[in-house]
């Protein structure tokens, strides 16, 4: 049986305050179900196994009591919004629709329209950063954990990571790991014993690897820019559904190393032209401060009021139905964390700051499907047309042998 | 008051006594702490410190010259 767990406020939520709280109430307990705010801010009310709720409201009033305190007067800062958000419209919905076919907790095929939308935006924001002139970096989808471990991952995020297990290099254990999954239709609950402690992980995301590759190294004073491509893991226990938080997904990234100055500069550089971008897709948005779903520690409400205050990350918020939002991308200064964690140097000025600019390409096209709904004919021209254009074109073979 | 001010810096910091005058981030004071920092002297001198005024207060004297200054206009 369900029971409502309500836990009255200090004092109004804000709307900073609420996302927080709705962030951050998920990681006391995986069995935590929908939680609110009302739209007066006066509560937090979410549903529990009415057996699991020992001890759950006193864990969730102090959370909330933290995360008011620490957010203290602090308000959001929009540095761009685009011409959408003054009538937006939503002619879909996040829900999985036509062409997508969930595979398992926060993994998803796409196939028809949002395959065809979701390889026009990788090509666009391709296009996008090819502005910058970068440096192309191939990446591995696995990441040392010493990397990792360097990049503070483990301390700031250990809720999310995924472990890349391989079984003991022993003929004896794999021997008897096969010979107890003979007839078996999943792994049985001793394989965990059998495993190695991992010694790499599923990368969380692509632009730590851009840190890994110039570790040491000392940069021009121009500084250096890379783009990287890939897939990025990151377990998000109750919150994966749907399109909005996947388990599994492909990011593209844009990433600055150099001085403090010359990133901060290209980081507006790309407000602005990331802004267009949403423009060109008539897609009802905005840049906004944020800060990251820290883990519950002791230093998570100073690494959020850091961030929120020193305006290091700003997300990409994309408007859903229902008052919803969903971050499709973030722009994010480091400051000099990755530079001295990697020992990069900039020629002249010290360690390297870095700027990346990320987009969760399912979630990009999660968002367009909600607002501008999954029938082409209702899609901006530029954005139907490029795709009409590639559904009319022949297929390479096909052109070449005319059959 | 300064004593008191610096022994909290150091302490949250994890950092080697201050002198008064010193820029507290270039000591090696990390800008992440700030908020840990805040609250604990608001506790201590039972005072609001207004977010950006204290992010201008960048060494012990000016931050204690702060709290002096909310003491008085903001009595207990």
């Amino acid at each position: 049986m369900t029971r409502t767990i309500t836990v009255p406020l200090r004092e109004p939520a804000n709307d900073m305050a609420r996302e927080e709280i709705i962030k951050q109430v998920a990681h006391l307990s995986p069995l935590l179900r929908h939680p609110r705010i009302p739209p007066d801010g006066s509560r937090l009310e979410f549903e529990m196994p009415a057996e699991e709720t020992n001890g759950i409201q006193q864990h969730a009033e102090r959370l909330c009591a933290m995360v008011q305190r620490s957010l203290r007067s602090l308000e959001r800062k929009v540095v761009y919004r685009s011409d959408a958000m003054s009538r937006p419209v939503f002619r879909g919905q996040t829900a999985p629709g036509a062409g997508v076919y969930v595979a398992g907790p926060g993994q998803l095929m796409l196939e028809d329209v949002p395959l065809q939308l979701f390889e026009f935006l990788d090509r666009a924001l391709a296009e996008l950063e090819q502005q910058w002139n970068p440096h192309p970096l191939l990446t591995p989808t696995l990441i040392p954990a010493t990397v990792l471990a360097k990049c503070d991952y483990f301390r700031s995020f250990p809720n999310t990571v995924t472990f890349a297990c391989h079984l003991e290099p022993e003929a004896e254990t794999i021997t008897a790991f096969r010979a107890r999954h003979e007839s078996k239709t999943d792994l049985d609950d001793k394989a965990l014993d059998d495993m190695t402690t991992p010694e790499a992980c599923l990368s969380p995301a692509v632009c730590y690897h851009v840190y890994h590759r110039n570790e040491g190294l000392t940069l021009p004073a121009e500084g250096v820019i890379y783009k990287v491509r890939g897939k990025c893991f990151r377990y998000e226990a109750m919150n994966m559904h749907g399109l909005t938080r996947l388990w599994d997904f492909t990011m593209r990234e844009l990433v600055f190393l150099g001085s403090g100055e010359g990133v901060l500069e290209q980081r507006q550089d790309c407000v602005e032209r990331v802004g267009a971008f949403l423009d060109e897709l008539g897609l009802a948005a905005e840049i906004r401060t944020a800060s990251d779903p820290f883990y519950i520690a002791p230093d998570m409400a100073s690494k959020t009021y850091f961030q929120l205050t020193a305006e290091t990350k700003y997300e990409v918020s994309a408007l859903l139905p229902d008052n919803e939002r969903l971050a499709i991308g973030s722009l994010n200064y480091h400051t000099d964390f990755f530079g001295r964690a990697f020992g990069i140097d900039v020629k002249g000025t010290g360690p390297a700051h870095s700027v990346c600019i990320g987009f969760g390409l399912e979630r990009f096209v999660c968002a367009f499907l909600a607002q501008h709904g999954p029938e082409p004919d209702n899609w901006p021209a530029n954005v139907r047309q490029a795709i009409q254009g590639r559904r009319e074109r022949k297929p390479v073979l096909e052109a070449v042998s005319g059959v | 008051m300064i004593a008191r001010v610096i022994q909290f810096i150091s302490e949250v910091g994890g950092i080697g006594a201050l002198e008064p005058e010193t820029e507290i981030y270039r000591a090696g004071f990390s800008s992440v702490r700030v908020l840990e920092l805040l609250l604990a002297l608001e506790d201590e001198f039972h005072v609001t410190i207004p977010d950006k005024e204290f992010m201008t207060a960048r060494t012990p004297a000016a931050i204690a010259g702060l709290i002096e200054r909310l003491q008085q206009a903001q009595p207990a």
